[in-house]
């Protein structure tokens, strides 16, 4: 099965690959550059912290949270419970 | 991080490479006129089980199949259904399986009955570019030598690669690091070493290399409406020559 070759793209869920917190999933927050995302968890990084990564250090997964990634297109405020419950809901669809 | 895999690993994903060849060779029998695509979902289905084996894709980021079907100006990921194969279409399966955890993939692109030679070339060459891309899979080389090898024999025949979907690390997950892009530079990326694992597998298109996805958010088509071509197989990285894990 073709794997996505993905953009980083806002909502997008991610692993950590590099780093003290490899292994952790977050969704993406912000896009800096082409390089450079802030990523979120809701509790560890919540939004008003959130952690700067290089793309390269991160697993695209296929999973976008689309109400999340909707909300911060318009410019509304997402709160750290809604990052927590998407972050949540896309982690156990992945199954695996 | 791109794992090196132990010889028991290998072994399980030889058995589960093994695995999914003998179901494409079942489901290439089976490929006729009239038969439905979701009539060679269950076959394979059925089959992979009766190996012990369990059908990877389903339920794989919420696929809802067993495996992909794509036909004609489908590239991959298409989901089998009441889609009835007629005479002169191109069908591409792309099936995977787990055993004891550890995955094997592979994909093929199968003429339905008589097809035009234009589509019978696109199918010939896309197969051509895959084992010009195994060719590079050797220790010592770099990850975009395959890449490029690929793209090479593409787009010399006058085809297009498709850039938004690519190959991938497989072993203990159908996902694995690295991505194995079909085109691109050679000489750039992580030298390969002997025991990585790698799904290759160009998506050739016969017009534009774009490519959409349709409303079922899976199913992705060339942007022409163009045939479009698959052929994959999990191979092991050696000293030599690369070992074909899904080959019979």
């Amino acid at each position: 099965m073709g794997s996505d070759n993905k953009e980083p793209q806002v909502g997008r869920l991610v692993i950590s690959k590099a780093g003290r917190d490899r292994g952790r999933h977050y969704l993406i927050y912000q896009v800096v550059s082409e390089r450079l995302v802030r990523v979120v968890d809701g509790t560890i990084r919540r939004i008003e912290n959130p952690k700067e990564k290089n793309v390269k250090h991160l697993q695209l997964r296929p999973a976008v949270a689309e109400t999340v990634a909707a909300k911060l297109a318009r410019g509304e405020r997402v709160t750290n419970a809604e990052i927590r419950g998407a972050l949540a809901q896309l982690v156990e669809k992945e199954g695996e | 991080m791109i794992s090196r895999k132990s010889e028991r690993e290998l072994r399980y994903m030889r058995k589960a490479g093994r695995i999914v060849a003998l179901t494409l060779r079942e489901l290439e029998k089976a490929i006729k006129p009239g038969v439905t695509t979701g009539e060679l979902s269950a076959l394979a289905e059925d089959f992979i089980r009766r190996q012990k084996a369990r059908p990877a894709f389903k339920g794989l980021y919420g696929f809802p199949a067993s495996i992909c079907t794509s036909v004609n100006e489908q590239v991959v990921h298409g989901i089998p259904g009441s889609r009835r194969l007629k005479a002169g279409d191109i069908i591409s399966i792309d099936v995977g399986a787990e055993v004891h955890g550890y995955y094997g993939d592979a994909a093929a692109t199968f003429p339905v009955g008589e097809i035009h030679s234009e589509a019978a070339r696109l199918l010939r060459v896309t197969e051509e570019a895959l084992y010009e891309g195994i060719k590079k899979a050797v220790a010592g080389n770099r990850l975009t030598d395959i890449s490029h090898a690929i793209q090479v024999h593409v787009e010399k025949h006058g085809f297009s690669v498709v850039r938004d979907f690519v190959g991938h690390g497989i072993g203990s997950r159908m996902h694995e690091d690295p991505q194995v892009p079909n085109f691109g530079p050679p000489g750039r990326g992580p030298r390969l070493e002997e025991g990585m694992t790698l799904a290759i597998e160009p998506m050739v298109n016969a017009g534009t290399y774009e490519v959409a996805v349709l409303e079922d958010n899976w199913t992705v088509v060339t942007k022409d409406g163009k045939l479009s071509a698959h052929f994959e197989h999990t191979v092991v990285v050696r000293n030599g020559a690369a070992e074909i894990l899904t080959r019979l």
